[in-house]
């Protein structure tokens, strides 16, 4: 018969742990000690049922007006289709390239010292800090034929203002930090020991990146280019100046959601947008679904 | 104390002569001024407590650190004008360092698959090897397991195998046993010695 | 040269050649467009930036920023406390729904996060009719901006106070519990100067992107000049009346923004990387 401790009181079933009131415990949840449950998890459902839960319910009904054959053919027609395709497709490129480009920029980082190298840190937060419409004026600025970088394209016969290119470059700026802080990490806390060890085995440095750093980082890498694509897919602000929005050739989906909005057609834009959602929504568990199948290989 | 094993299997006719070597990182001296001499074949551990510098010496050993003084002369070669990988120094890792996203198999292959075209072996050379030496170690059957599905004493000995397979001219084990239970321990111990004695 | 640093690519041509192409990268794709907004907002001179940004309609769109700023980002923070401490202190079943609907602005395009307040209270929304019969307005005014807003930005706080607070576990509650003290006494002076920094650096970004969000502002606001545009829905009204001196002055306030919450994020970063949840991430 001990002291009884706080631990004790809370274990014990039948003593009421202190600061609890009265009711009932639910079997779905231990018993706490701490105050405050009923009023942090409240707060929390009333926030998300009133912000996430009721207007998602809103997308997923609002369609179903137009009816199943409705939604159809406000999905298969062809502006529609053409700017699903376009922003889907774009993305991914976009998403590859930063895999490349942001694995390229977290080595440097994390490899590497070099006079500069925090400040080019705190720089590769940047597409994520700065406003999207700042972004998308100040890339129109710089790409289109009038600008600096665009007028040096065109020399090349490349047109990157106006163009898929354009949007594709937008895309590639705004999702760089993901894989870069994704991969990071990772980056950070390989086993060197592991690497030492390919070395004593004989492997060349090229052998030891691609046999031994690589594979540890193709998760991560794999979790950044996803983050990429998601973000890419939706992004509005940094792309539709640059864009030139030409029906067909380079309208992005987001931006027919604001167009069906102004033709009253709030069915149609739901549709639209609740396609976007169930597309990105379906390659995310199609990649979570490889990163676990990938990370039974021997993990620890 | 603890005896943290380091053995030098020197499977070439020459010796190891290790002259003044020292190391420091930053103000703190690691090895000062170390020599030791390895006659073919010879069987050597190198006792003292943490700290004191064993590890280092290893690591100079291996390649995988640069004195700041001294000479290795091995098979009367500057042994420290050789980039680690081509040593042919084995190393067994304080924590194994087993290439987890690679079977048991793999990783004891590993040094093989990565010599030049020229040097390389055949597959079925390869397999053969990796079977044997396996079987060495005990550990036949587990091929395809991952390092992650082994206990501890098993990944010792894929480590071991792994270090085996590229026939080096010395082998290395940094505090081999330190991870591992009393038992355990004894036991490979012996059996390494066992090992050593037969001429692997 | 540390010795417990990763053992570098000794090949002599790649390493450079690595970090120019990094520097490249980084320079050309993030460094320009910065230097871009500045510079065209510039370009007429000192007298035209300040100019634009004194217009009335330019004033007005900064103080709905800062007010629209002002009541979303207090009441996210609210959440993201609530929701991480019934998280992180509490066993439940349902956390990872939860978690999964914390993530989910991530996921989903901006446009579709304002869309959805339309589909609502717009006028052909669920709640339209009800609106106008009792002439209320909540597109095309305040509350749609607050509530898209809202939605756009409600994880970060409790996106960086979760995986703290669930690192710092409950005994040092409990110890206060113990001693006597009461729920918000406990709350207050233990959990949260605990948190606070992370709680700080979460504000900070939620802060960043609620006085930024553009996409999902766009949608719910009707542009009403004067009334509805916030700073940077001013910025692409102006810019498509190609008032661009005036578009770019108004942009590089917002860059300011951005590169001012750089260096904040930054230097929490760098003094009390122990406290904060990100750190685990860079």
């Amino acid at each position: 018969m001990g002291p009884q401790s706080v631990t004790d009181l809370s274990l014990n079933r039948n003593a009421m742990p202190i600061g609890a009131s009265r009711r009932r415990f639910v079997h779905w949840r231990e018993r706490s000690i701490l105050p405050g449950f009923g009023l942090s998890l409240g707060i929390t459902l009333i926030y998300l049922s009133v912000i996430v839960l009721i207007p998602l319910a809103a997308l997923a009904i609002k369609p179903w007006e137009l009816g199943a054959s409705g939604v159809w053919r406000t999905l298969s027609d062809e502006r529609v289709a053409a700017a699903l395709g376009l922003s889907f497709s774009l993305s991914l490129y976009a998403a590859l390239t930063n895999a490349v480009s942001g694995l390229l920029v977290a080595w440097v980082l994390v490899r590497y010292d070099f006079p500069g190298r925090r400040l080019l840190d705190a720089i590769v937060d940047m597409p994520f800090a700065l406003p999207t419409a700042v972004a998308g004026i100040a890339l129109t600025a710089l790409y289109a034929p009038t600008g600096p970088l665009g007028a040096l394209a065109e020399k090349v016969g490349l047109k990157t203002a106006y163009s898929p290119l354009g949007i594709f470059i937008a895309l590639v700026f705004i999702g760089l930090p993901f894989v870069v802080r994704t991969v990071q990490p990772v980056l950070q806390d390989l086993d060197h020991e592991v690497e030492e060890a390919a070395q004593t085995l004989g492997a060349s440095d090229l052998q030891r990146v691609v046999h031994v750093v690589f594979p540890a980082l193709a998760p991560a890498l794999i979790s950044g280019v996803t983050l990429a694509f998601a973000r890419a897919v939706g992004e509005y602000g940094s792309v539709v100046f640059i864009a030139g929005n030409m029906p067909m050739k380079t309208e992005i989906a987001p931006l027919l959601i604001v167009i069906k909005l102004e033709e009253y057609d709030a069915a149609g834009a739901a549709a639209i947008g609740l396609a976007m959602v169930a597309i990105s929504f379906g390659a995310l568990i199609l990649i979570n679904t490889v990163q676990l199948l990938l990370a039974r290989r021997g993990r620890r | 104390m603890n005896s943290q094993p380091v053995d030098a299997i020197d499977a070439s006719r020459h010796a190891l002569e290790i002259n003044g070597v020292s190391k420091a990182f930053g103000r703190f001296p690691a090895l000062k001024n170390v020599s030791l001499h390895a006659r073919d074949k010879e069987f050597l551990a190198l006792l003292g407590p943490s700290g004191s510098g064993k590890t280092t010496l290893l690591r100079v050993l291996a390649g995988l650190e640069t004195p700041d003084a001294g000479e290795v002369r091995f098979d009367d070669e500057d042994f420290l004008s050789l980039p680690v990988r081509r040593r042919k120094v084995g190393m067994v890792f304080q924590h194994y360092a087993l290439f987890r996203h690679m079977t048991v198999a793999q990783n004891i292959a590993f040094g093989l698959n990565v010599r030049p075209r020229s040097e390389r072996p055949s597959k079925s050379e390869v397999a053969d090897r990796v079977a044997h030496l396996l079987s060495l170690v005990q550990l036949e059957g587990l091929e395809k397991r991952f390092p992650s599905q082994l206990s501890g004493g098993q990944r010792q000995r894929v480590a071991l195998a792994r270090a085996l397979a590229i026939e080096p001219r010395m082998l290395l084990l940094d505090e081999p046993f330190g991870a591992l239970d009393a038992q355990v321990r004894r036991d490979l111990r012996r059996w390494l010695r066992e090992l050593h004695d037969r001429g692997a | 040269m540390s010795a417990a640093a990763a053992p570098t690519v000794r090949l002599p041509g790649i390493a450079p050649l690595l970090l120019l192409g990094a520097v490249a990268i980084m320079g050309g794709l993030i460094i320009l467009p910065l230097l871009a907004v500045f510079h065209d907002a510039f370009s007429k001179g000192l007298q035209a930036f300040f100019a634009a940004l004194k217009e009335p309609d330019a004033l007005a769109a900064i103080r709905l920023t800062l007010l629209v700023a002002a009541i979303s980002v207090p009441l996210n923070a609210v959440f993201g406390v609530a929701a991480a401490w019934a998280i992180a202190k509490f066993e439940f079943k349902g956390k990872s729904l939860l978690l999964t609907l914390i993530d989910l602005p991530f996921s989903i395009s901006p446009v579709v996060s304002g869309l959805v307040w339309v589909l609502l209270f717009g006028a052909q929304g669920f709640f339209g009719e009800w609106l106008m019969d009792h002439d209320l307005k909540i597109i095309f005014a305040l509350p749609g901006l607050v509530l898209a807003t809202i939605l756009v930005t409600f994880p970060f706080v409790a996106r960086e106070l979760i995986p703290l607070m669930q690192d710092q576990g409950s005994d040092e509650e409990a110890a206060a519990l113990t001693l006597g003290a009461g729920g918000f006494t406990t709350f207050w002076k233990i959990t949260l100067p605990n948190i606070r920094w992370a709680l700080l650096y979460g504000v900070l970004l939620c802060n960043a992107r609620a006085m930024g969000e553009f996409g999902a502002v766009s949608v719910v606001s009707g542009h009403i000049r004067g009334e509805t545009t916030t700073l940077p829905l001013h910025v692409e009204v102006l810019y498509n009346d190609y008032d661009f001196v005036g578009a770019f002055a108004a942009a590089s306030v917002l860059a300011s923004l951005g590169l001012l919450t750089l260096v904040f994020k930054t230097l929490l970063e760098w003094r009390h990387s122990g406290e904060l949840a990100a750190s685990r991430r860079h």
